[in-house]
């Protein structure tokens, strides 16, 4: 079994690069496409901006302040997943590490952000209101 | 023949139309409700438009009325009503912030969680979708709010569409499937697909599932007649969209029209469930090529007027008349009323900085039997009542044969008349 490295994003806060999400041969996992570190990067600005609650919380690539897409959705051998921009990120109740994966919006509807962050993500201009909608929606959609 | 206009500017989410009532949802979280009937009478257009223009945008009952039609049917007196709609189809019709003002009848804060995902008015209720679940509240007319400040959650499970037909309400759940529940009743809502699913529509008695994940899919019920007024549904099975067109891509479908998009082409099908013979039951009827500036398709509707199809880059409406419009650019958000009485022939589009409200009337003047865009205009059936369903059986039931779709005709290029 690979070891799995626990990184101390803030204070008290853990966070591991969970292996499921960065191998294409998984044809059932979401996958990263963005490195490890920005990952994490990720993961602490979700938690810096409280866009979390207890157990999930929600997060977007923002180098130089422009969200950029951060994984591809999962799919069958030879083909393509869709291109993904928003990050879930999870803990489960008896662990306090945090790991998280990028959020395929067509597939469940669990993968949707609750509505006051995306509205406040429409709010800052982070996402465009279309494709906010899109999101909402369960449609296919880019930046 | 172009769309009627009304260009309303504003920052908005989403938009409701029912009993004479707009309903605005503001992208800073307020609910504005117009004066809709007011709005198009301040309008100013010659006392020869005017009918035209009632029509177009308050009434598409009228014109339907089986008398009315009757005297469209004259020659003489078709091309008249033809010219009143195209000439106010030549204007711009922008509502002023004045005019806006005069006619509101309340800007409430939105009692909904928001931004939803869908939005729907059914028996004198909105119901909205998404992710914190199905939320409803009155709109009768009768409350202090337009919309009552005090919403029920109907269902926790989120949901990312909505469809209402025979009291119960159709919910689109992505991964977790499709469902549906008796508005009426309080038990849980009931799956019936476990299949990937986006969005839904009616198809009479049966419901369209549409996904981008997976194979769309027909949830077909009969309609088995209690007594002289009163039918109930009964689950039949799943038809898979191979089955019906023969290839695979996003479809969708309404009432007696099923739409399927495969790589630049959209497939139409006529589907007619009362059909005795299972080869008369699926169609083909056309295909619609699209333009590659267009983008994928996203979604799609269906309307009397035609079949709506959203792509990346635009909005294709192919017209029953078989021209088609185009409107240019990404939506924020757009709908269309297939079921209803008096806004059938409207399409509300919501871009950046203003709302379209595009008013197709070209169908009022084309046969319902034999068009082959748009659903057959609907006449509901008296004395429907009631809603029972079965779970879905583990295995399709094999004694009703649903024929495949004819083979296919050619994709046809039809006129492509650019609205913007």
């Amino acid at each position: 079994m690979v070891p799995i490295d626990q990184f101390e994003v803030l204070p008290g806060i853990f966070y591991v690069n969970h292996p499921h999400h960065r191998d294409p041969a998984n044809p059932d996992k979401s996958q990263w496409t963005i490195a490890r570190e920005y990952e994490r990067d990720v993961f602490r600005i979700t938690m810096t901006r409280h866009w979390c609650d207890s157990r999930t919380g929600w997060g977007l690539h923002t180098p130089d302040g422009l969200v950029q897409y951060l994984g591809r959705a999962r799919a069958l051998p030879g083909e393509t997943g869709a291109r993904l921009f928003v990050a879930k990120f999870v803990h489960d109740i008896t662990s306090p590490i945090w790991h998280g994966y990028p959020a395929d919006h067509e597939r469940h509807p669990s993968n949707i952000p609750p509505e006051p962050l995306l509205k406040s993500w429409g709010d800052a201009g982070f996402i465009r209101w279309a494709a906010i909608a899109k999101v909402l929606r369960g449609k296919p959609c880019s930046l | 023949m172009q769309p009627l206009k009304i260009t309303i500017p504003g920052q908005y989410w989403d938009s409701q139309i029912y009993r004479g009532r707009l309903y605005l949802f503001e992208r800073d979280g307020g609910l504005v409700t117009l004066d809709w009937d007011g709005l198009i009478d301040d309008i100013d257009v010659a006392p020869s438009e005017a009918l035209a223009l009632r029509c177009a945008f308050a009434n598409s009952d009228f014109l339907y009325d089986p008398r009315i039609e009757q005297i469209l049917s004259d020659i003489e007196l078709r091309p008249i009503m033809r010219s009143k709609f195209e000439r106010i189809a030549q204007r711009a019709i922008e509502i002023g912030r004045a005019q806006f003002e005069k006619r509101i009848l309340k800007r409430q804060t939105n009692p909904f969680p928001f931004p939803h995902a869908d939005c729907m008015i059914y028996w004198h209720r909105m119901y909205i979708a998404g992710p914190s679940g199905i939320w409803s509240a009155t709109c009768t007319k009768k409350t202090v709010n337009p919309v009552s400040s005090r919403p029920k959650r109907s269902w926790d499970a989120s949901v990312v569409a909505l469809a209402a037909l025979y009291g119960t309400l159709a919910c689109a759940a992505g991964d977790d499937g499709l469902y549906e529940f008796g508005i009426r009743e309080s038990r849980e809502p009931e799956r019936v697909s476990q299949r990937n699913c986006i969005d839904c529509q009616w198809t009479y008695q049966s419901i369209y599932g549409s996904s981008h994940i997976a194979h769309g899919f027909l949830a077909e019920y009969a309609r088995i007649k209690v007594d002289e007024f009163t039918f109930t549904r009964s689950f039949e099975r799943l038809i898979d969209d191979a089955e019906i067109f023969q290839d695979v891509g996003y479809s969708w479908g309404t009432q007696d029209k099923l739409c399927q998009a495969v790589q630049g082409r959209v497939h139409i099908v006529k589907y007619k469930p009362s059909s005795a013979e299972p080869e008369e039951r699926l169609l083909r009827l056309q295909t619609i090529m699209l333009d590659t500036w267009k983008g994928e398709v996203v979604s799609g509707k269906l309307a009397v007027f035609g079949a709506i199809i959203e792509c990346e880059a635009a909005i294709v409406v192919a017209l029953s008349d078989e021209t088609t419009v185009t409107l240019h650019g990404e939506p924020i958000n757009w709908r269309v009323f297939p079921k209803s009485h008096q806004y059938a022939n409207h399409l509300h589009a919501i871009y950046d900085d203003h709302l379209l409200i595009a008013s197709f009337n070209q169908d009022y003047f084309t046969d319902q039997e034999s068009k082959r865009f748009g659903i057959t205009h609907y006449r509901p059936t008296a004395g429907w009542s009631g809603q029972y369903r079965q779970p879905e059986p583990q295995a399709s039931t094999p004694d009703r044969n649903l024929g495949s779709a004819s083979p296919p005709t050619e994709p046809t290029d039809i006129t492509d008349l650019d609205l913007f």
